[in-house]
């Protein structure tokens, strides 16, 4: 979820990836090399990141990763179901409402 | 990933390059060299952070030994060289104890070499039917599935 939510903005390569996660998360979430590649090897197994054709003159060494359609619409049914979570976490005031955002 | 490890890397690096070797092939020709860049990036970074260094190499280790486990598993081999390994020991098994229990006569020793022989071809060849046997079940369909 952390990488294809790093992916929803823009497309970017994997050391950005590593960067908007840590972004996202304050920190908390720090993804080593490995795990990284290995998460987008199966994200693109699945159908839902691919690798984006550049031009040469953008950089030429790096590869770039995209949502697909299907990226884009599980990472909205992951969210869906993570809101609909935290509302029921927030009716049994598991969750303060400060934290609304 | 360059089949050489280039000599002007800083040697961080270049362990690092070194222990890339260790992932399964594909996984390496796929990221490899996307993973030693990062790599010295990440490295960059944390020299600038105070103490920031040795925490960055413990977290790329604790990293490095989850997933190059993680990705030989996917690739189905252990499983494979396991079945292999444990499908002929287990047949000699049978035999030896199926020998012990039928009243079988001696042979002479000439006998016993050619006897020798033919359970060490019918091991080896075990192993080389198991090991096609779980290539087909388990990387085969795993190929498949990739070009789908």
């Amino acid at each position: 979820v952390h990488v294809l939510l790093a992916l929803a903005g823009s497309e970017r390569h994997g050391y950005a990836i590593q960067k908007e996660v840590q972004r996202q998360t304050d920190g908390r979430v720090r993804m080593g090399p490995g795990t990284l590649y290995g998460t987008l090897q199966r994200l693109m197994e699945s159908g839902w990141v691919e690798e984006v054709e550049r031009a040469r003159d953008v950089d030429d060494r790096r590869r770039y990763y995209r949502l697909t359609k299907g990226g884009r619409e599980a990472l909205k049914a992951e969210m869906a179901r993570l809101d609909a979570l935290v509302k029921v976490a927030r009716a049994q005031r598991l969750v303060s409402d400060t934290t609304r955002g | 990933m360059s089949s050489t490890i280039p000599r002007n890397l800083p040697i961080d690096a270049r362990i690092y390059r070194a222990f890339l070797y260790l992932y399964p092939p594909q996984f390496r020709r796929e990221f490899a060299e996307e993973m030693a860049r990062d790599f010295n990036e990440a490295t960059s970074e944390a020299q600038a952070a105070r103490g920031g260094l040795v925490t960055f190499r413990a977290r790329i280790c604790a990293d490095f030994l989850k997933t190059v486990l993680f990705q030989w598993a996917r690739t189905g081999l252990p499983a494979i060289a396991l079945v292999a390994a444990i499908v002929p020991l287990y047949t000699v098994t049978l035999l030896a104890r199926l020998s012990q229990s039928t009243p079988v006569s001696i042979p002479t020793e000439p006998d016993a070499e050619m006897l020798a022989i033919v359970l060490l071809v019918t091991v080896v060849l075990l192993i080389v039917v198991s090991t096609i046997l779980m290539t087909v079940l388990f990387v085969h369909p795993r190929l498949k599935r990739r070009a789908r």
